[in-house]
């Protein structure tokens, strides 16, 4: 199999430089091999589902809705903070992707963390003030 | 003769296998970095509804005695490792490698007084050097070298609801525990024994990592 490979890579060799043995490229094709000895992805997600991406944002309507409505739709958040007469639910889910090309001579991984957040500000008898999602991810980062 | 003019390449290629094996780059990115605009940044009447709005939701948040704070914070973690191997029968699967770590930290921290207006507002950039080791590998793993985990701690929020199962020095400490969003805000990295986490005796990230096996 190799021999016939060889054979045609051979043959259609760019006349004019100097033509590599068979056993030449043989063991450059070993070497290719060993090169490109592996290449990895991955991908995790941690935190809460991110509901807040599917739910309607006109559901959400300060000096109306409550902190009942916002965890009806979404569900409990992943930590409750007061501040003051406010108090504070904050939904978090994290992606973690991350590549890595293994070859003998070099290798290289890349890891990113992304965070989808929502925060919504409630007073002190629980009518949302405000709320805020995280900006979608800019095509720089999002390599 | 005519062979010598054939194979140059190929015993270069192969003192390169034989050498220079197992040079690496690990990049991770931790969050993204936002850009305020110095409308929000400089104003003493913005609010923090127009923070939320430029910026979304931040890293952090935390009660304070006449307010509250917000920290947005992003990171950028580069190795570079540089190896070398040897030829030997058993050497051969092994390497030497050589690493030096660098992290570009971003971090913006807004204070707004008890009625939500901005009181003070800071930003730092910086590019620090993490550190520098050596290590002795099988030649197809790819780690590193550099200890960067501290500055890679996860976010409190994944384990807020679990704070008071937590190993005891740490759970009794959960009254100024900078994890709760009440008690101050903590940029990644900091020293555990410094603050209010000495109380903790040990080191949390430690601590954590125990608690969750």
């Amino acid at each position: 199999m190799i021999q016939r490979l060889t054979g045609d890579w051979l043959r259609g060799f760019p006349p004019g430089l100097p033509k590599p043995d068979k056993s030449g490229l043989i063991f450059f094709l070993v070497a290719i091999v060993m090169l490109l000895s592996g290449c990895a992805s991955w991908e995790s997600d941690k935190g809460v589902e991110p509901l807040w991406r599917q739910a309607v944002q006109a559901e959400w309507k300060p000096g109306k809705t409550t902190d009942a409505d916002v965890i009806k739709v979404l569900g409990p958040p992943s930590q409750i903070i007061t501040l003051g007469d406010q108090s504070v639910y904050y939904y978090l889910r994290e992606k973690n992707r991350g590549k890595a090309y293994i070859f003998i001579l070099w290798n290289q991984t890349t890891q990113s963390v992304e965070y989808d957040r929502a925060i919504f500000f409630f007073d002190k008898k629980g009518v949302l003030l405000k709320y805020s999602y995280s900006k979608p991810v800019s095509a720089s980062n999002a390599k | 003769m005519r062979n010598d003019r054939k194979w140059p390449g190929f015993v270069l290629l192969f003192t390169l296998l034989g050498t220079l094996t197992g040079c690496a780059s690990i990049n991770k990115q931790l969050d993204s970095p936002v850009r305020p605009s110095g409308s929000t940044s400089d104003n003493k009447s913005t609010h923090y509804f127009a923070v939320l709005d430029e910026l979304g939701p931040p890293a952090s948040l935390t009660a304070l005695p006449e307010g509250f704070a917000f920290q947005y914070e992003a990171l950028k973690i580069h190795e570079q490792q540089f190896g070398i191997s040897s030829d030997r029968p058993l050497l051969r699967w092994f390497k030497l490698a050589y690493g030096s770590a660098t992290a570009m930290r971003e971090v913006h921290v807004y204070v707004f007084n008890k009625n939500g207006y901005l009181q003070a507002q800071s930003t730092k950039r910086l590019k620090d050097n993490v550190g520098k080791g050596l290590s002795f590998q099988f030649i197809v793993k790819v780690t590193q070298i550099v200890d960067t985990s501290y500055l890679e701690k996860p976010s409190i929020q994944h384990t807020w609801g679990a704070s008071l199962t937590r190993p005891l020095p740490i759970a009794l400490n959960s009254a100024q525990s900078l994890d709760s969003g009440l008690h101050g805000l903590e940029q990644r990295g900091t020293p555990a024994s410094v603050g209010q986490r000495t109380l903790e005796a040990r080191d949390s990230r430690k601590n954590s990592r125990r608690s969750s096996h």
